[in-house]
């Protein structure tokens, strides 16, 4: 018995290795690596210098480092309330297993298919204040053309506008798949006592929706946090610093400025940050599940 | 008898393939890439051993590009660049210096000499030549011909006046071709600090000395000069969107939205391939201090690679574009750039060019020799970045001039001291 346990155990960690060794390589190592860096100045080209916590003063009094995590939560906190709203309507629209549903489906899960790269560059120029088609239109109904990405507060606007539409199709699908599993009774039974659709919705879909909210939730705030390429294909972090989010902010230091040490001292940061986000979406997961809402 | 012949024609097919030498070139913009292959088709004909493949890598990104090739120890055996990069890699250069008084049968101080001065700076010191020149620029502003004849406007030299216009006359021309055309903004300006730098510079003011010490606050007017230039947007007079999300200033300029265009001799090769040569001719700078344009260039390196029969290839591939009655004049016929070495006439084959080129020569020859070396510093490249994104800081009223030069002094003493 204990030999037959002894094989599993001996198994189960064969078929971990490749796994295990991949997450190291990629995810363990790098970490280690940026935190040594962080203590170094290194601009690629000439030797590293040790610089002990330099870096870190230094990140401390960089104003434009700080106003790129607040770009970085503002982004996430426009961007998750309105992917959540969207994709639930979508999701509530679309949840029957018709062809239109189904081709509607297809239609709005195309974005999230489409390389970041390529979405960014597209919607950079619908966006154009001289040559986008948003404005083009705009303008051949009388109005003035929009500065889409020239004026700091709207650029930000649009360029979550940009990441709702990538990640709407995805979460819609989530909602399609936790709707699908509502038991068909709850509404019948609702019906009976004679509930409007807006309090089926409110008192049986939305609350048996719980789990499903808060992956969509957890999903969107990672996506957002870490967003980089729309903020880079679509405004290099302009008008001045208004949409240089942290990741993006950390690359330029990094490769337009060179700063390779003080760019590994704001990922930790940024990475410091981004768990103390996790560890509370987690907290609050499991306060839900064990106050038996779920 | 014909196996023979197909045996022979295979075997010298294989053994061509495997005794050439294939070499790499990296170049920092598509258009003169485009250039490069034809160039490099001309040679390979002359030198069937050897092939050259040349790959481009957008402009925005290169020095990323460069430094994470060299850092991975696998440099390209030939590196096309310009004149703001070429500093920051001179320590991964080959010293072609001896192998130009081999095959032109010149010292390598005689050979620097035979370029014009602005070219010169950025080639090493000494007996040391890091690249070999392949052509200069240098700054002017191109206008749109009919927007300008539309207004009633006369453009220096070649649309009947001599002399530059004043700033204030300059600022008056932008507001009256943009009312009478009815066109959104007068002027564009690439997103650039070399471009703020070439304006800058008609203040006579510079922002750092030739040893990269930062001195634009010794300068009274600094500030001034500062927001005269975010003025020129916040009138709407440039397009926001060139400087605050990155659109193209070609694309305004040749698409009308723009009558003026802030740029330099490179249009030249830019109104060829856009097919709008007939449509806009370049102008003066506007005196401010004084009037001139200050230049910089292309440049063709051959990195250290380790490999000795590659780096021979290269070199003289090299040598061979070095050489005037050889690959360089072939060219730049093609680029339709200014040659870099002086006394060198080009019969371009276009009269266009010839005239357009002269223009260019007056603006270069007026340049002070500072205009060039303070920007031939690791320390300028470095701090490129900063001044861009700070004025556009200035143009959404996030930064004042004075709040600008107090950053960039000190990030250039951040980027010195590292350094």
């Amino acid at each position: 018995m204990y030999l037959k346990e002894l094989k599993i155990v001996k198994n189960r960690f064969i078929f971990t290795i490749p796994a295990f060794v991949f997450h190291f390589l990629f995810y363990i190592l790098p970490i280690i690596l940026m935190i040594v860096l962080s203590f170094f100045s290194w601009d690629l080209l000439s030797p590293m210098k040790y610089v002990g916590l330099r870096n870190f003063s230094q990140l401390m009094k960089d104003k434009w480092f700080w106003n790129s995590i607040i770009v970085s939560f503002k982004y996430t906190f426009l961007a998750v309330p309105i992917i959540f709203v969207v994709s639930l309507i979508l999701g509530v629209l679309l949840q029957e297993e018709d062809r239109f549903s189904k081709i509607m489906r297809v239609f709005f899960y195309w974005p999230y298919m489409i390389p970041m790269v390529a979405a960014g560059t597209m919607w950079k120029w619908l966006f154009s204040r001289n040559f986008g088609l948003v404005n083009y239109i705009i303008t051949s109904m009388g109005f003035k053309p929009v500065d889409w990405l020239d004026n700091p507060t709207l650029a930000l606007f649009t360029i979550v506008l940009v990441q709702v539409w990538v990640l709407a199709g995805f979460m819609m699908m989530l909602f399609i798949v936790g709707l699908q599993a509502i038991p068909e009774e709850f509404y019948e039974a609702a019906s009976i006592d004679g509930a409007t659709k807006f309090q089926k919705f409110w008192y049986i879909t939305l609350p048996l929706l719980k789990n499903t909210n808060i992956s969509v939730i957890t999903l969107s705030i990672a996506n957002c946090f870490r967003n980089f390429t729309i903020a880079y294909i679509m405004t290099t972090g302009g008008p001045g610093y208004a949409t240089t989010v942290a990741p993006l902010y950390v690359y330029q230091k990094a490769f337009t400025d060179f700063r390779l040490g003080y760019a590994s001292a704001g990922s930790l940061i940024v990475l410091l940050i981004s768990f103390v986000i996790a560890y509370t979406v987690r907290k609050v997961q499991e306060r839900e599940i064990e106050g038996g809402k779920i | 008898m014909k196996r023979l012949l197909t045996f022979t024609l295979v075997f010298l097919m294989i053994a061509g393939s495997i005794f050439s030498v294939k070499l790499t070139m990296y170049s920092s913009d598509e258009s003169k890439a485009r250039v490069l292959r034809q160039v490099v088709e001309l040679y390979e004909k002359d030198h069937p051993d050897v092939s050259i493949e040349v790959v481009a890598f957008p402009y925005a990104n290169y020095m990323q590009k460069m430094s994470l090739v060299f850092l991975g120890g696998n440099p390209p055996d030939l590196l096309e660049t310009t004149a703001t990069y070429l500093p920051q890699m001179t320590q991964f250069m080959k010293n072609l210096g001896p192998d130009i008084q081999k095959s032109l049968g010149l010292t390598p101080q005689q050979y620097k000499d035979s370029t014009y001065d602005v070219v010169k700076v950025y080639l090493g010191e000494g007996d040391v030549v890091h690249a070999i020149p392949l052509h200069f620029t240098t700054y002017s502003v191109w206008i749109n011909k009919a927007m300008f004849d539309k207004a009633g406007i006369k453009y220096p030299p070649l649309g009947g006046r001599e002399e530059p216009w004043t700033w204030e006359e300059f600022k008056d021309i932008l507001r009256k071709v943009k009312e009478v055309n009815k066109i959104p903004y007068a002027m564009s300006i690439e997103y650039s600090a070399d471009k703020f730098f070439s304006y800058l510079a008609l203040w006579n003011i510079t922002v750092l000395d030739e040893e990269g010490n930062f001195v634009m606050d010794q300068y009274e007017n600094a500030e001034k000069a500062i927001e005269e230039f975010v003025n020129l947007f916040k009138e709407g007079l440039v397009p926001l969107a060139e400087w605050l999300s990155g659109e193209s200033h070609t694309n305004n300029f040749f698409g009308g939205i723009t009558a003026v265009d802030w740029a330099g001799s490179w249009m030249s090769r830019e109104s060829f391939n856009a097919g709008k040569q007939n449509e806009v001719s370049p102008a003066y700078v506007p005196v401010i201090e004084d009037w001139f344009g200050i230049s910089g260039g292309g440049f063709l390196a051959v990195p250290k690679t380790g490999n000795a029969e590659k780096e021979k290839a290269a070199t003289e591939f090299a040598m061979w574009l070095a050489n005037k009655d050889t690959g360089y004049t072939e060219y730049i016929k093609r680029s339709r750039d200014l040659s870099a070495y002086k006394d060198h006439t080009i019969d371009y084959g276009e009269p266009l060019l010839e005239t357009w080129a002269e223009v260019h020569q007056v603006l270069a020859e007026r340049a002070p020799a500072w205009s060039t070396t303070v920007r031939a510093t690791a320390v300028w490249s470095r701090i490129t970045d900063t001044i861009r994104k700070d004025i556009a800081l200035g143009i959404t009223g996030q930064m004042t001039p004075k709040q600008m030069i107090q950053h960039w002094k000190s990030e250039a003493e951040r980027v010195k001291e590292e350094l």
